[in-house]
């Protein structure tokens, strides 16, 4: 039983590590703490059931609308209201982005309601032995992989991967290699709600949306960033895994809440012990 | 090929540069020494659109370049090496040449300037896959020169390339320098060593509290009273 | 001889206002006005609270955390082993104390600060939100808790219980706790912890240097903030006699308070009491006009009002008001 914890442990963590590339990235590029990042999740799976049940659109349109829209929805978020508070005490960034996040979670709730909504899509479980791995979970941990794979050759072989690399470890000296900062922060913010939104196509087989849905998502993400070092992006990948297999034992062998519980336990345990994350660096805020 | 008429910049309201005016002809290699807080950097800084230029103009083969962004005066051909090289640390030697061919105008060749910065620098081509931040002082400058390179720029700007480096690593720091002035780029130069840089320049200014207090060919420079007043009387 | 003049005339009106707001339940308003009042001023003492610590850049997200341990086990002592709220109180509070204490200590000390205490805080919030959650048998867990109702008592006795049939008795209580926490806001901004916070708060890095005192501000600064907030939480939950960990613990209900504080302004005096107002105002507004269900929509409205007052305003409705009128006091004088 506890193997199977941990295997689907590791397939959930596979799943949040992409949305922590997401995140690291637009903290590294643009050094914004997201707070809304759940919430462009939740958006992404509501545009999906809306267009699929609502309007019987094919699955994967509506996946790339989802997608598009949830980028839409950021980077109208980051001219509006990221942009003009870049020099900005942080503190003011943050309260801005936690209003745009209780901003959506409400809209989604006038909209669509209290109520879950799913799209009803099963998929079967495979049992493999004593283990059972549902197969919805495998696509989406293999899907969060080929990405994360995608993601790791963009800013590893073309141009504008190395500037976004290079803008955020010197952003000044990024801007004496002809690149466009004001551009960059743009790509970074779409690459990081687009991986928002692939995870919420992945997410649809195995969660019902609501409007509270993107709370907790932004918690484990930021939990996950932080213990790998915000930032860091194998940091992050590394504690995906870390944090996604801690949870998925306590969730099986208590409940969801105890899952969550040992998971926010972990971290604060090492944030006092390791302040900088497990790979991390010392950051300067 | 560059020309600098009576500039006035500064950071904010504070101007340090007053009524500046000097040039780099094409192909040769211009110094500027003088003392801390003289306002050397600040000009190079000017130049690349870093600082902001509140009165005056800068022309780069007749093109105005004043308030002009960064990544555009790049473009056009200016780049510098700044102070403190300012690698990406985490980057290998071999991404930060890359990102140094960002510039349009030199995506297309960026294998072709590559080998030349091997050929110029060999040891680099041994370490191409180390991180840069693991490198050597001198070889962390040798990459700095290089990854400008790499933009295939027609005028080098250089920011106390000198600075922080053992006495040993300067004589070969100059060499690279020399050597690429050989190669036909124009370069000025910021440099608190003022005797090693003086044997390269084909021109220098004497910079002061923001002002240009003197400027002279260069055999006529080493020899004149005023340089010794200058350097005396701070 | 005018700046004298219009000082008194401040002042007058302010005594006034006072008179008018302590005479208030004796005026027989409507219980629904009351109402409005009691949770007007209940939240205005926990904002002004939370902004003991916003206003020095500390972000705070598990001040819900604090309402939800001093009120949870206030209520359960009182259910279960019918301990007196009053003393019941105590014990709550202490709990609150230990958990500021030890989570504030923990963070100041280990330089955890900016972005990273906030993620914290919000950590500690939830996590105590979801362990409210998961001990279900004791505390109703998602459905929530109800206090036990006493039934009508002498007032003496109605202290003790924190339960009065006639709203009259919170009412009071709430404006005592409103206006010492005004008053402990007053003692913070003039005495000497001032200067060191105000330090703290523009820069946190270089303050560090200086030493071990500022742990031991920050940490005082939080637990006193804390208890505050665990009172105004107790007083909140008696006088609702029902708990909630979604509406009242986590997250959500952490937030809520802090965008009560800034919009008014957290840099003043008022500025919380202000943003409470206002916000309460709102979504009384709304549950009248239009029905609980469009609640939704009064919270998009001051989400939206809190991020154009944060671009364009920081000081909030309030703060900047205040530094508009001072500008124009000003010009007059000369």
């Amino acid at each position: 039983m506890i193997l199977n914890a941990i295997l689907n442990g590791i397939l959930y963590g596979g799943i949040l590590a992409l949305l922590a590339i997401g995140l690291n990235l637009m903290f590294g590029v643009v050094q914004i703490v997201h707070f809304f990042y759940g919430q462009l999740l939740m958006i992404g799976l509501y545009i999906i059931y809306l267009l699929v049940v609502g309007m019987h659109i094919p699955f994967f349109l509506a996946c790339l609308i989802a997608v598009a829209t949830v980028v839409a929805v950021n980077l109208l978020s980051h001219l509006m209201v990221v942009n003009p508070l870049l020099k900005a005490p942080l503190i003011n960034q943050f309260l801005a982005m936690a209003a745009v996040m209780v901003i959506l979670e409400n809209l989604c709730l006038v909209i669509f309601g209290a109520t879950y909504k799913g799209i009803p899509i099963i998929l079967p479980i495979l049992k493999i032995a004593t283990i059972y791995i549902p197969i919805s979970r495998l696509i989406a941990f293999v899907g969060s992989m080929f990405f994360a794979g995608l993601i790791y050759l963009f800013l590893k072989k073309t141009y504008i991967g190395l500037a976004i690399q290079a803008v955020s470890q010197d952003r000044e000296i990024a801007s004496f290699m002809a690149i466009n900062q004001r551009l960059i922060y743009i790509i970074t913010m779409a690459l990081g709600a687009a991986l928002a939104g692939i995870t919420a196509a992945f997410f649809v087989p195995i969660y019902s949306v609501h409007p509270d849905f993107g709370g907790p998502f932004t918690v484990i993400s930021f939990v996950i960033v932080v213990l790998g070092g915000m930032g860091n992006l194998p940091g992050g990948f590394l504690a995906a895994f870390i944090i996604g297999t801690v949870t998925m034992i306590f969730s099986t062998l208590l409940s969801s809440e105890f899952g969550a519980i040992s998971a926010y336990l972990l971290f604060l345990l090492i944030i006092i012990v390791r302040p900088q994350g497990l790979l991390g660096i010392r950051a300067r805020t | 090929m560059l020309k600098v008429e009576n500039v006035y910049a500064g950071y904010s309201e504070y101007k340090i540069l007053q009524d500046i005016s000097m040039e780099v002809p094409i192909g040769k290699t211009i110094i500027l020494v003088g003392p801390n807080g003289a306002g050397k950097s600040t000009l190079l800084k000017t130049i690349m659109g870093t600082a902001k230029l509140t009165s005056g103009r800068i022309y780069f083969n007749g093109k105005l370049l004043n308030n002009k962004k960064t990544p555009e005066i790049i473009e056009i051909g200016i780049s510098i090496v700044p102070e403190g090289g300012r690698l990406f640390q985490e980057l290998t030697v071999f991404d930060n040449l890359r990102i140094g061919s960002y510039p349009k105008r030199a995506r297309k060749h960026y294998r072709e300037q590559m080998d030349k910065v091997f050929q110029l620098f060999p040891i680099l081509q041994s370490r191409q896959k180390q991180i840069a931040g693991s490198l050597s002082g001198g070889e962390r400058q040798m990459l700095a020169i290089s990854r400008t390179l790499m933009s295939r720029p027609e005028l080098i700007l250089l920011d106390e390339p000198s600075q922080g480096l053992a006495p040993k690593v300067l004589v070969t720091l100059f060499g690279f320098v020399k050597e690429i002035k050989t190669q036909g780029y124009s370069l000025l130069m910021v440099e608190q060593n003022m005797r090693k840089a003086l044997e390269l320049a084909d021109y220098a200014y004497l910079m002061e509290s923001g002002c240009i207090k003197f400027h002279d060919e260069k055999t006529d420079f080493l020899n004149s009273y005023s340089i010794k007043k200058a350097y005396l009387g701070i | 001889m005018n700046l004298q003049r219009n000082v008194l005339l401040k002042k007058s009106l302010l005594l006034l206002i006072l008179i008018l707001i302590i005479l208030f339940p004796l005026l027989s308003p409507s219980p629904y006005l009351t109402h409005i009042s009691i949770l007007i001023l209940i939240w205005s003492s926990i904002s002004t609270a939370w902004s003991y610590m916003g206003r020095f850049g500390m972000v705070s997200l598990c001040h819900g955390a604090f309402i939800g341990i001093a009120a949870y086990i206030t209520a359960i002592l009182f259910n279960y082993y019918s301990l007196i709220p009053l003393v019941g109180m105590l014990i709550g509070l202490l709990a609150v104390i230990v958990v500021a204490g030890v989570s504030g200590y923990a963070c100041f000390r280990f330089g955890i600060i900016g972005h990273y205490f906030a993620i914290t805080t919000l950590v500690i919030t939830e996590l105590v939100s979801l362990v409210i959650i998961v001990c279900r048998d004791i505390t109703g867990g998602r459905l929530g808790y109800t206090i036990n109702s006493i039934g009508p008592l002498p007032l003496y006795k109605e202290i003790i219980y924190l339960q009065f049939v006639d709203k009259t008795g919170f009412y009071y209580l709430a404006l005592v706790l409103l206006l010492l926490t005004l008053y402990i806001w007053r003692k913070i901004d003039k005495g000497k912890t001032m200067v060191g916070l105000t330090a703290i708060g523009d820069d946190e890095e270089a303050s560090s240097c200086i030493g071990l005192n500022i742990v031991r501000y920050k940490t005082a600064m939080f637990v006193i903030s804390a208890a505050i907030t665990g009172v105004g939480g107790i007083l909140y939950a008696q006088y609702t006699m029902y708990l909630n960990p979604i509406t009242m613990v986590g997250a959500g209900a952490s937030l809520s308070i802090v965008f009560k504080s800034i919009l008014g302004g957290m840099f003043t005096l008022w500025g919380p009491t202000i943003g409470t107002l206002i916000i309460i105002a709102m979504e009384e507004y709304v549950r009248v006009f239009f029905g609980a269900e469009y609640i939704g929509w009064s919270i998009i409205g001051y989400g939206i009002t809190i991020i154009i007052l944060i671009i364009f305003f920081p000081q909030g409705i309030y703060g900047t008001l205040r530094e508009v009128l001072s500008k124009r006091q000003k010009h007059r004088i000369y």
